[in-house]
């Protein structure tokens, strides 16, 4: 016994002795070194209020970034992080949509909107204290445009489209190819790039914005030697995370795997506040990375981290902690991106020479009262009370109404009324039999299959209840889960299906939506891809996406915008579903907190400072 | 020992062969790719994705895909089966092994695994360490005390600790370091680790590791702690304990010098599974807990299909498994001085024929897959449908008839049962609950899928007595925006029963039509609802999705064990028997199964095999899937019984005699080895039934509109409102599982008592 209690005290003391110096370590905030850098001459004063330096900010992110290299980056949390190091040449103001300067000061627009002159900051500087010049944007742009070569230097092409191959395929060459010609560059001086496009092209402004400049000065070698797509790749930022240059507000600190992503201020930023102190003020920002969304809403309701996105069902129980942890929910209104269940209505064989979709069945999907009928048979309210507690919305358009500037209220909606929906359906040649079980007209009854990606509870939610909700009206639907590749490959490549749910992300300028509205797209998923549009609507709505591209008149462009969303309400190739209301919350210690409608609510990071301790 | 060493190392080589190819060809088979993400994302274009398609190489057929790799593993390597865009090499060259490139994470696959390796092997180490730390003493003190309170406590602890699904334990351990803030809440360092002292910085690495161990080892604890109480009650009973008795040694020496040192031999060739299992056990609890090891790399990368990420985490398993086999063997032949390890020879030729046969394997499914383009596909069909449905029926029938005829004839094995309490109650238990499922649709108020979107989140309603009936209290939502209901003053709603419910007419049995539920409401509003159990999210009874949900639970592991039983026994019986080429070709087969991390295994499996089915399909797969894991451990077993059953006389007598040998294994081997099996099987189907909802809480188990345990648990913990709102009664079907897990546990360790007096754990 005695034995045991020496062991017992030794530990004891030993553990007393690690939580003290775990205490002291953590009062102790790390010291960082900014550096002593005179601003740039072309430097960006913020009108934020002034801060004071100091504190850290933790995020929580649910995937590691997958490359640092903006070129060849494919998914959101590698851009949102690599938006941190590195600056466009405009970005767009988060309030008013319209764009602002970014490494750009300031910009011109001739030539009837074919011409683009931007004027670069005179003095800003990547984070290595190598000026920023026309020579990084010409070659970011050399970079995307690069063909693809073999050894005498031709150019390959592909052998099926015809078309030029790239070097370094990324969806920016698409982007910057207007009216089938890519976007043409030139440096006027060192300060100065020209733009010319092939003919007007009303997102230019938004869509140069996408691409962030390089530092020509640490990727020449690679984009030469053809290393390019294995640059900035996470190994580097994991053993040099000084070889990755930033002209953003933060710079890379370091990065362990699994744990976190640690950011400190680019000692070179373009901005600073109206006492002449470079933003930004944070110590460091770090990411922590958690796998399941559910850890990294409980981390930001206890305290753990500064700022997060709150699911509209979360919402009840977050803010029962805003008061302990103190921070604040902002309500965000409708999310930004739309969410609906479709039929296949592709009329198309496969290889074996078979429809891809049974003949009755793409003559009910086809019929569209068949379509409303369903709609209307959908009980979105109740899905609204139960599922999300009443914060959400019903969703009438192919643009949620979070995106004010181009959302049209005014168009065909449909309001749950299941004794409608059958008398719809009878109208249509369809009728009951005994059971209740509808028949169509040559007496098939009328079942399909219905397929859902797994892995969330509120689309498994939604799916169960739409399959009630068809069995109220006599429609058999079968359910079934599947991954999300094996419903891309069916969607995509197979047809093999009935019906489906999916999402879409939504936001920003409608040309962003082509590949789903436009009939020849390849998102166009209830049948996509197709050589001449199928029907009269579809026509119509490829007219108005090639209209809208050339129309500079602001007005006249949402008048178009708003015609195609009437268009697919009445039309209903998609029955949308509901849009949940957003929520973003953070800690009250930071100051400069400033809310725009869709973007992140730290999208002026850069401005955000700690609260003196009282 | 060195050529012991050797044997063991070239052993992994056709090990390491067959599953690397296995696993390759359930990815090849499993829809999707790694580029399906990119392909459904709005701003990448087609053209962006066929090149990706063929710089990554996955425009190739599957062998050529596979040869590559191969070549890239393999230290010697040929310039042929070099990717397209590669230097010239020469035909045949030397380098190091590539593992491949991660294509998620662009780095090479090796850097990778090195940057997970050392928390995973912390996590792993220090689980084992606790596992010994804490089982052994415990066990020896239980068997010390034999049948003192101490003994009942720690045995009836075990059981509980064993019967909690993993996953769940984790995700309260994550809760508990959330609310309290004793604990981080993951990861394997804070935040700020980096700007603290070093000290600090080992405490940190040691807070961040404890929850995740914990979690980790309570199962092992418990099981290991078993183990050694029974090995150490074996062993003090044996002569030589007699002799030292009676040679007047001190109580404490005989103990702890003699009985001791042999009784912890069996724990110490445990060590090898233990720390091969350690991988598939760390899989769920790494990702619950959002521990940054090999395992949350290795899910990710399935769900994601990196495939090289994939086969780079197979071949570290089962090098692992190696790994810990040679170190158990190398330790017991150290604790063990009679043991020795040079013994047997290289088997040089048995391993060239498992090579070859793995070269023609390879040769046959590649000449397959290019003659019938559809031949995977009918591969597949046919294996699932034909395979599922033929096998599952008869060894059903052939089970149910087995495990009759066992429980009532043999050895009066029911009335001892039922003289023992814990068995009548364990019994009493479980007779209850499969009463419940098989009669689901009387009992149910409501079908499983019924609902009711005013009342979502319903507690359960109070039922009281008031006039000589029956009555519901009625409840209003007084705040739809947290789900909060108040009973109404005064209001209250009649129950009935027996009452006729025309909206559902479901078949008793699936043949007799019938539409009388036990007890209803009597209301004119038809939202009137009773929950005994409450509603879940969708305002569907609990109550009543747990009773058609216990159909699923409880009937999987039925189904599994059987199946897994009567292979087991088969394959083992007639290993045993016939001996020779069948049992060496059997047993490696064997030994192939068991090496294989069984989670990572039946993701693959799982994601090949089933996206196109729906819940009653899916049923059978899972059902499959865990059998086909499963039936390897009991043939090893009934093997080595029925090796020596084959040596004894009258089997020697019977085959001397022109016997059949079928006649042989069912008249001499089945009744001898008939109680090892009806105590496996009872001890196994716990296994089944935590294994679908562990399959669930992945995503990859019963789906809705179906409803199991499993589902209905994994649902209440992927909702966060769950706990955080205090619906504490959607943790129901949690309660359900601990329960049926508990109740099969005691009754087979009952049984094992009746079947087998001397063996007393």
């Amino acid at each position: 016994m005695a034995k045991h209690g020496i062991i017992c005290n030794k530990f004891c003391a030993a553990a007393a002795v690690a939580v003290m110096s775990v205490v002291s370590s953590c009062q102790k905030a790390p010291e960082i070194e900014r550096g002593e850098y005179p601003l740039p001459k072309g430097v960006e004063v913020s009108k934020c209020t002034p801060g004071r330096y100091g504190g850290i900010f933790v995020l929580a992110a649910a995937q590691e970034p997958k490359t640092f290299n903006p070129l060849i980056c494919t998914d959101a949390y590698s851009s949102n992080i690599i938006s941190m190091m590195l600056s466009p040449l405009v970005s767009v103001d988060p309030f008013t949509n319209e764009p602002i300067p970014a490494l750009a000061q300031s910009w011109e627009i001739g030539d009837g909107g074919k011409k683009y002159t931007f004027k670069l900051r005179e003095g800003a500087k990547f984070s290595d204290g190598v000026e920023i010049t026309a020579d990084d944007v010409i070659f970011t742009f050399d970079t995307i445009f690069a063909p693809l070569t073999d050894e005498s230097g031709k150019t390959l092409t592909d052998k099926e489209t015809g078309k030029a191959l790239l070097r370094y395929p990324s969806r920016y060459a698409g982007q910057y190819t207007i009216g089938g010609e890519a976007v043409k560059y030139r440096k006027i001086d060192k300060y100065t790039v020209e733009f010319r496009t092939s003919k007007v092209y009303a997102p230019f402004m938004v869509d140069i914005g996408f691409v962030e400049i390089l530092p020509m000065h640490k990727l020449k070698k690679y984009a030469d030697d053809g290393s390019f797509q294995q640059a900035l790749s996470t190994k580097t930022a994991i053993s040099s995370p000084e070889e990755i240059v930033s002209s953003g507000p933060f710079s890379l600190f370091s990065y362990k795997p699994g744990e976190r992503l640690v950011l400190r201020p680019n000692p070179h930023y373009w901005r600073a506040d109206s006492r002449g102190n470079r933003l930004p003020y944070i110590d460091f920002l770090i990411y922590k990375f958690v796998a399941d969304a559910n850890t990294s809403t409980i981390l930001f309701a206890t305290g753990q981290c500064d700022a997060s996105a709150i699911a509209a069902d979360e919402y009840a129980w977050v803010k029962n902690y805003a008061q302990t942890y103190d921070f604040k929910i902002y309500e965000r209104g409708p999310d930004s991106g739309i969410f609906f269940i479709w039929f296949n209505q592709n009329p198309g064989k496969g290889p074996d020479g078979k429809p891809y979709l049974r003949p009755k069945k793409y003559k009910w999907f086809a019929n569209r009262n068949f379509r409303r009928a369903v709609m209307m048979a959908i009980d979105r309210g109740g899905l609204i009370k139960g599922v999300w507690f009443g914060r959400a919305q019903k969703l009438h358009s192919i643009i949620s109404p979070a995106n004010k500037k181009w959302y049209n209220p005014d168009v065909r909606q449909y309001a749950y009324d299941p004794e409608g929906a059958r008398s719809l359906l009878l109208k249509e040649g369809f009728s009951y039999d005994a059971q209740g079980q509808l028949v169509d007209s040559e007496g098939n009854a009328v079942e399909f299959d219905f397929i859902v990606a797994d892995g969330s509870k509120n689309s498994s939610n939604m799916a169960t209840t739409f399959v009630a909700n068809m069995k109220a009206i006599g429609i058999g639907v079968k359910l079934k889960f599947m991954d999300f590749g094996t419903i891309i490959s069916k969607i995509d490549n197979t047809f093999d299906y009935d019906a489906a749910m999916m999402g879409f992300t939504g936001g920003g300028d409608p040309s962003g939506g082509k590949a789903i509205y436009r009939s020849d797209g390849f998102l166009h998923v209830w049948n996509p891809r197709q050589k001449s549009p199928a029907t009269a609507w579809e026509k119509r709505i490829d007219e108005i996406m090639d209209l809208q591209e050339i129309q500079m008149n602001p007005e006249a462009r949402k008048n178009l915008i708003f015609e195609m969303q009437r268009i697919f309400s009445d039309e209903l190739p998609l029955l949308y579903l509901v849009t949940p209301m957003s929520y973003s919350g953070i800690s009250n210690k930071w100051n400069n907190v400033r809310v725009p409608p869709i973007a992140s609510i730290i999208w002026n990071i850069d401005e955000l400072y700690l609260k003196a301790e009282n | 020992m060195l050529k012991f060493i050797t044997r063991r190392v070239l052993s992994l080589i056709p090990l390491m062969l067959g599953i690397s190819m296995l696993v390759f060809l359930l990815m090849y088979l499993a829809p999707g790719d790694f580029l399906s993400e990119a392909r459904n994302s709005k701003d990448i274009s087609p053209e962006i994705v066929k090149m990706e398609e063929k710089r990554l190489g996955l425009d190739k057929p599957w062998y050529v895909q596979y040869a590559r790799w191969l070549n890239g593993v393999s230290p010697i390597k040929t310039g042929l089966l070099l990717p397209d865009n590669a230097q010239e090499r020469p035909l045949v060259y030397f380098g190091p092994p590539d593992f491949g490139y991660s294509w998620s994470y662009k780095i090479p696959v090796l850097d990778l695994i090195g940057q997970r390796l050392f928390p995973t092997l912390a996590l792993a180490l220090a689980s084992t360490f606790l596992v010994y730390m804490v089982a052994i003493p415990l066990g020896v003190v239980a068997a010390v005390k034999q049948n003192s309170f101490f003994d009942r406590l720690s045995a009836f602890l075990a059981y509980a600790s064993l019967s909690i699904p993993y996953f769940f334990l984790a995700l309260l351990a994550v809760l508990f370091a959330a609310t309290t803030g004793l604990f981080p809440t993951g990861g394997q360092v804070s935040i700020l680790h980096d700007f603290m002292s070093p000290p600090a910085q080992l405490w940190d690495y040691i807070m961040h590791l404890a929850l995740p161990t914990l979690v980790l080892s309570l199962g092992s604890i418990a099981s290991m702690m078993r183990v050694m109480r029974g090995n150490f009650l074996d062993y003090s009973k044996l002569d030589f304990v007699t002799t030292a008795r009676a040679k007047g040694l001190s109580e404490k020496s005989i103990m702890f010098r003699h009985v001791l040192r042999n009784a912890i031999n069996p724990i110490i060739t445990s060590f090898g599974f233990a720390f091969a299992g350690l991988l598939s056990g760390a899989l769920l609890v790494e990702n619950v807990m959002n521990y940054p090891g090999l395992g949350q790399l290795i899910y990710s990368a399935i769900v994601k299909q990196d495939q090289y990420v994939v086969m780079a985490g197979v071949v570290i398993g089962c090098a692992m498994l190696v790994l810990g086999q040679l170190i158990a063997d190398i330790l017991l032949a150290l604790a063990d001085p009679r043991i020795r390890l040079d013994t047997e020879k290289v088997p040089y030729r048995a391993l060239s024929i498992i090579l070859a046969l793995i070269l023609a394997l390879t040769v046959l499914l590649t000449w397959a897959s290019e003659t019938f383009p559809d031949f995977f596909k009918l591969l597949k069909t046919s294996a699932t449908y034909l395979g599922a449905g033929i096998l599952a029926l008869t060894i059903i029938l052939l089970a149910i008839g087995l495990l009759w005829a066992a429980l009532f004839f043999k050895k009066n094995l029911l009335p001892q049962t039922i003289r023992n309490a814990r068995g009548a109650t364990a019994l009493a238990v479980l007779a209850l609950m499969y009463l419940a499922a098989i009669l689901a649709p009387f009992i149910a108020p409501y079908d499983p899928s019924t609902q009711c979107l005013d009342k979502s989140f319903h507690p359960p309603t109070a039922v009281f007595f008031k006039d000589g009936s029956l009555r519901v209290k009625v409840y209003q939502n007084i705040d739809p925006s947290i789900a909060e209901y108040k009973p109404v003053e005064g209001k209250s709603l009649k129950l009935n029963f027996f009452v006729r419910d025309h909206a559902s007419n479901y078949k008793i049995f699936g043949i007799v039509p019938f539409n009388i539920r036990l007890f209803g409401v009597e209301s004119a509003e038809p939202d009137a609802r009773i929950y005994l159990l409450g509603s879940d999210s969708l305002g569907r009874d609990v109550f009543s999705r747990l009773l058609y949900g216990a159909r699923i639970s409880l009937s999987i592991g039925f189904i599994g064990i059987a199946i897994t039983m009567v292979f087991g026994f088969l394959v083992g019986g007639l290993s045993g028997y016939f001996g020779g080429a069948f049992d060496f070709v059997a047993m490696r087969l064997v030994e192939f199964l068991m090496a294989i991390p069984g989670l990572y295994l039946l993701l693959a499996m799982r994601s090949a095999l089933a996206p196109h089915f729906d819940s009653a399909q899916m049923y059978l797969m899972i059902v499959i899937i865990l059998s086909f894991l499963g039936w390897a451990g009991t043939a090893r077993v009934i093997r080595g019984m029925s090796l020596s059953l084959a040596k004894s006389q009258y089997v020697q007598a019977a085959r001397a005699m022109g016997e059949n040998p079928v006649k042989i294994i069912l008249k001499h081997f089945l009744p001898n080895v008939l109680s090892y099996l009806i105590v496996g099987a009872t001890l196994s189907i716990p296994a089944y039934i935590l294994g679908e909802a562990a399959l669930s809480f992945l995503g990859l188990g019963i789906q809705e509109p179906s409803a199991s345990w499993g589902l209905m648990l994994a649902q209440a913990q992927n909702d966060t409102k769950v706990l955080m709102l205090g619906f504490w009664w959607l943790l129901s079907p949690g309660v359900a599982i601990f329960a049926a897990v508990l109740a099969f546990n005691m009754l087979g360790d009952v049984l094992r008592d009746i079947a087998d007096p001397k063996k007393d754990t």
